[in-house]
């Protein structure tokens, strides 16, 4: 109904904007192209928490150490040589000759001070601090009665060293991560409230323009300390890309690679597409346990056999089959990936018969109706759904309470006396085995929703943690790991592998500690 | 016009049913909702299997879903349930929650629409400011603050679906109240001083059912839609259980690897839609013939 | 008419406090601890309860809804406990894309509802009436997000004629500073398509009616064709309804952005305050909030007085 040549100039008009837009698409061969679902809020080390900001931090900024290629090992980054001494309370650095900062000013032993002090400070508002609460003198400076950490000594122009309150054998992994990397006052102070997002470090790139909630852009830092490194001369990162829409793009060579896991739903496709298959990048960090908590204070959760019994009711099987093998059953709450983990034990045999019996022989009614609450991440859904099933055929009814995060957060850590079971998942900081233990079954534990106590084990734990990293500390742990199954204070159900999906351009490498190794990614 | 010719029998033919048994779209429409309807009630009669079961044999080898075919004639979902049981079952959740919303809201609506626009300027201007409210509120922040504060489940979802849902018809039935209002007949009726809620009744209301009845057919498959937004959020209809909503919340990513978890859902509101809207259009070409007739 | 003015002024500012009251008080009654989401689940309960202090969520909800709306009437809508962000600066950067996107999704709602309805309406009960029926009633049917997705993949990947989602800069078309048509295409005619069928049906049962009244018998009756009755006469008339519908559908296209914006990846305030709700980022929940109830609000205000300009019974009525 337009007239005639309304229409021709409407035509016009989208065949132009077509024709740009492939144009303005067009490679430029040597920038790296992230995608990201979520916004990144924040790229400030000592701020960054999520699964997104993490490495998007690792842009910018790194820290005196870090992993080897072969993620088995730490080796010195920022710092040229480091030791730990034999009680292991003093750490000590010497940083490399001449290394700079992306702005051009060395980086001091003043500069490494400065930056873990500021981590502390109540403004930083960080919540990874607590990571190196040991070190000595950190209470006194949060509470202002101390105006620097005496823990942390400047030796010297490129030497320092931290002295712990008490050993603390997983604390040379943490300065691997980001509450670990280091920050220039200065860039602090000009930047003020928008420090977040505008970054300056030591790392593999250099902030160019961030729109906030559409893109980032960075350039090679010429200081990097790594010569040669990073090969990519920028990077370009796009957010609020679909997940599913992101993996289209970098299949379609778009873009390079995407913050998100691969979705369930991609991933059976992706792995049975012999073309595209072998871009699919494991991830090395963030080993991770699926598992339902009880809460053991009520009845008749209080009751060990029928913990065992639900564990004994449950599929594992089926659980990687709806994971499209993308898991493997748990056997305990430690990673099979992490070292201390009991390699002896197996997951619990999937007998419905037995856990049933069991319950009885516990004195579990049939139609025992108890809530169980996760939150609405669509595997957690499904993972819900199928113990909702297994539940119900040895006569325990489950209903599901599916929440919003903020909602799910909200319930387990402030009405904590309200849960009764709760689907949840962990992902480790760093490939510790204390870091399961402390937050999540220790009396008191930050994270020990369902208030699990028990001082026996507890004591196991603080004898085995006492150990420095070691044949050691891993039998003392496993034998930990064994206890704990025994006890059953979870239903244990699988640690999941996570992917990344890269363009089949695209050479990277993933890390424990920052998920990706920006610096060493390469073309093929 | 039609020279008043006497036909026998004219009542008959002329009456509301006789013209609507004389619409083809009144039977299509007809057969349709009460197809929807059927398998609905008699869903567990019709359905092959337990739509909350997980079947071993319904996902293939490397846990993907099954396409439609033997045991499962519209495929599986992604934890091997049945999706032809499902989708009967979910029909039962998804008709119930969409009718009684929709005309809950229609009534809601419709009431305040026709008050607003009706009388005098002081009620108008209370009934439009609450109505405005809700209007200019947005849905999402409504759907999470009412299932926050209680818990998600089937009757909340209908709550906050007719929270939703009735705003828009009042403005545009208070709109159509104004200009009727003004109508040399209603005039007349004034005129002879037949009295307010006379003229409302069988004055005014036969005007503005028309916009309602559309209104709330096509709105109807609008809110199952809403109801599977509501599944994002949290609180839709609580899974396992199965309605039209959350069924297609779980389908939507696997369009890939299992396109049919959306398109049988789809399929099934489209259905639903349609035989709706037909009934409904016939019942108000025959309730003012007029309508029906050509320019 | 001015007094008519200055009333319907008036109340628009009073919806608009009751939408920012009503919110504010939603959210507070919200479960979900905000200083908790800031800091991260592992956070320790002191350094949670330290931000609770700075960002005055200890203090009752009168103390801190009396302080929102004293800070909001000055320009202050408080910073984003996300990202720390001044609110007003965050929400005036997206809200052109916004726009951009609603009034893309509204030009094909329109482009696609007015001609069917008018096709339907010039044959009723015909075949062609049913078609468009159908046509409109499958917008309205499926599922805004899946079938977003199913068409960046068929027309992004598949046949690549569009590009995959986002929202990009062109040099030749400014638009705000944002925006290509190229990006807005597929996003519009998903977010339009759904919302055609009210429109659609709206027109034909309007025209309909209206084919009835006595001037456009007098006008058939002078001789005219059914082409001319329905410029002349009869569409100033039947499309009054659609000029109502207008104003709500914001609101409800407003619902739609979200989803669109989601799946196309496009930077506007719907996908912001989606992130904000899931976040308990109070400050920019309410900041949209405000935003989004001013604009429908005022949209809805303007659509009033277009009615009063195009029905003079509702002008007689209104003096």
């Amino acid at each position: 109904m337009l007239p005639r040549r309304g229409t021709f100039l409407f035509l016009l008009l989208i065949t132009v904007a077509m024709l740009s837009s492939v144009l303005v698409g067009a490679q430029e061969e040597n920038i790296l192209r992230i995608l990201s679902n979520a916004d990144i809020r924040t790229s400030d080390p000592h701020v960054a928490y999520e699964t997104e900001t993490w490495p998007t931090s690792a842009l910018f900024y790194i820290g005196l150490v870090r992993w080897n290629d072969d993620n088995t090992a730490l080796i010195p980054a920022l710092a040229e040589t480091y030791s730990v001494s034999d009680d292991g309370l003093v750490y000590t650095f010497t940083l490399r000759e001449g290394v700079k900062f992306s702005s051009g000013r060395d980086i001091t032993s003043a500069d490494v001070k400065w930056s873990f002090e500021r981590m502390f400070r109540p403004e930083t508002l960080s919540p990874t601090s607590y990571m190196f609460e040991a070190i000595a003198g950190v209470p006194a400076f949060i509470d202002g009665s101390a105006t620097e950490i005496s823990g942390i000594e400047i030796v010297d122009e490129r030497t320092v060293t931290f002295t712990l309150q008490f050993p603390v054998w997983s604390l040379i992994q943490r300065f691997a991560l980001p509450p670990g990397f280091i920050v220039p006052e200065e860039a602090v102070e000009a930047a003020g409230d928008n420090f977040a997002r505008m970054p300056m470090g030591a790392g593999p790139f250099m902030l160019e323009t961030w729109e906030s909630g559409v893109r980032i852009t960075g350039t090679r830092n010429p200081n990097y300390y790594e010569a040669g490194k990073p090969f990519f001369d920028g990077f370009e990162m796009q957010l609020g890309v679909e997940p599913s829409i992101g993996i289209l793009r970098i299949e379609g060579g778009e873009a390079d690679i995407a913050l998100d896991f691969v979705p369930n739903a991609e991933y059976p496709r992706i792995v049975a597409d012999a073309a595209i298959s072998a871009q699919l990048l494991p991830t090395a960090g963030f080993a991770n346990i699926d598992y339902m908590i009880f809460n053991t204070t009520i009845e008749p959760f209080d009751n060990p056999d029928v913990r065992r019994a639900m564990n004994i009711a449950v599929d594992r099987q089926r659980l990687v089959q709806i994971l499209n093998g993308r898991a493997l059953p748990a056997e305990g709450p430690i990673p099979s990936s992490v070292l201390g983990n009991n390699s002896t034990l197996t997951p619990w045999e999937y007998n419905p018969d037995e856990a049933r019996a069991l319950l009885e022989s516990a004195g579990v009614t049939e139609g025992l109706t108890v809530n169980m609450l996760v939150n609405t991440d669509p595997t957690n859904l499904s993972v819900a759904q199928v113990l909702v099933a297994d539940f119900a055929a040895v006569g325990v009814t489950v209903e599901l309470t599916s929440v919003d995060n903020a909602q799910f957060l909200d319930t387990v850590i402030n009405q904590p006396d309200t849960l009764e079971l709760v689907l949840t998942n962990w992902y480790l900081d760093y490939p510790d085995p204390s870091n399961v233990f402390e937050p999540l079954l220790q009396c008191g534990g930050s994270y020990n929703w369902g208030q699990f106590c028990s001082e026996s084990l507890d004591g196991l734990f603080a004898t085995a943690n006492s150990n420095p990293p070691g044949d050691a500390r891993w039998a003392a742990f496993s034998d930990v790991e064994a206890a704990i199954v025994e006890e059953a204070p979870w239903v244990f159900l699988q640690h999941q592998a996570n992917y990344y999906f890269t363009s089949s351009r695209l050479l990277i490498a993933s890390d424990p500690a920052t998920l990706l190794r920006w610096d060493a990614s390469t073309l093929r | 016009m039609q020279p008043n010719m006497v036909k026998l029998n004219t009542r008959n033919q002329n009456s509301f049913w006789g013209i609507l048994r004389r619409m083809p779209r009144a039977w299509i429409g007809g057969c349709l909702v009460l197809l929807v309807v059927l398998a609905a009630v008699f869903a567990p009669l019709f359905s092959p299997a337990d739509p909350l079961q997980q079947f071993r044999e319904g996902l293939s080898a490397t846990g993907t879903p099954l396409p439609p075919d033997g045991q499962f004639p519209l495929g599986t979902d992604h934890l091997g349930r049945d999706m032809l049981s499902r989708t009967l079952f979910g029909a039962r959740v998804s008709l119930v929650i969409s009718f009684i919303a929709n005309t809950t809201a229609a009534i809601i609506g419709t009431v305040i629409g026709v008050l607003a626009g009706y009388y005098s300027r002081a009620v108008d201007s209370i009934l439009m400011r609450i109505t405005d409210i809700i209007l200019a509120f947005p849905a999402i922040l409504l759907a999470l603050g009412v299932g926050a504060v209680l818990r998600p489940s089937i009757p909340v979802a209908i709550l906050i679906l007719t929270l939703i849902t009735w705003a828009p018809l009042a403005r545009l039935v208070r709109g159509q109240v104004l200009s009727v209002r003004e109508r040399a007949f209603v005039e007349s009726a004034r005129c002879i001083g037949a009295r307010d809620r006379r003229i409302i009744l069988y004055h005014i209301l036969p005007q503005i059912l028309a916009v309602t009845i559309i209104w709330a057919t096509v709105s109807f498959a609008s809110t199952i839609l809403v109801e599977a937004s509501l599944s994002f959020l949290g609180v839709g209809v609580p899974l396992p259980q199965p309605s039209w909503g959350n069924m297609i919340f779980e389908g939507q990513t696997r369009y890939r690897i299992a396109p049919w978890m959306i398109i049988v859902p789809t399929i099934a509101i489209l259905i639903t839609t349609f035989g709706f809207n037909l009934l409904g259009d016939a019942i108000r070409d025959a309730l003012d013939p007029r309508t029906s007739q050509r320019l | 008419m001015t007094a008519y003015l200055l009333r319907r002024l008036v109340g628009a500012l009073v919806v608009i406090w009751g939408v920012a009251t009503i919110s504010f008080v939603l959210v507070f009654l919200m479960p979900g601890d905000a200083a908790r989401m800031y800091a991260g689940p592992r956070a320790p309960e002191a350094t949670v309860e330290r931000i609770r202090q700075e960002w005055g969520l200890n203090d009752s909800l009168p103390v801190q809804y009396v302080r929102f709306l004293g800070r909001a009437v000055q320009g202050d809508l408080g910073r984003s406990t996300r990202d720390g962000r001044p609110v007003l600066q965050a929400v005036i950067e997206r809200v052109p894309v916004t726009i951009q996107l609603a009034l893309a999704g509204l030009s094909v709602e329109l482009l696609l509802g007015i001609p069917l309805g008018i096709i339907a309406a010039l044959r009723p009960g015909s075949l062609i009436d049913q078609f468009t029926t159908v046509l409109s009633l499958v917008g309205v049917s499926i599922p805004q997000f899946a079938v977003g997705l199913v068409a960046l993949y068929l027309f992004g990947f598949v046949i690549p004629i569009f590009p995959l989602g986002g929202y990009g800069v062109i040099p030749i078309f400014p638009l705000g500073g944002y925006g290509t048509i190229a990006h807005l295409i597929l996003p519009a005619l998903v977010l339009g398509f759904s919302g055609a069928a009210f429109y659609a049906r709206v027109l034909r049962s309007s025209i309909l009616e209206i084919a009835n009244e006595d001037y456009i018998r007098t006008a058939r009756a002078k001789g005219l064709g059914a082409r001319a009755i329905l410029n002349r006469h009869l569409l100033r008339n039947a499309l009054l309804p659609v000029v109502t519908l207008i104003g709500l559908d914001l609101a409800l296209l407003l619902g739609g952005v979200v989803v669109i914006e989601a799946v196309f990846g496009i930077p506007g305030i719907g996908l912001q305050a989606w992130t904000a709700i899931r976040n308990q980022d109070t400050p920019m929940i309410m900041g949209t909030v405000l935003f989004a109830s001013i604009a429908v609000v005022g949209l809805n205000l303007l659509i009033d007085l277009l009615y009063l300009a195009l029905d003079p019974r509702v002008r007689l009525n209104a003096a």
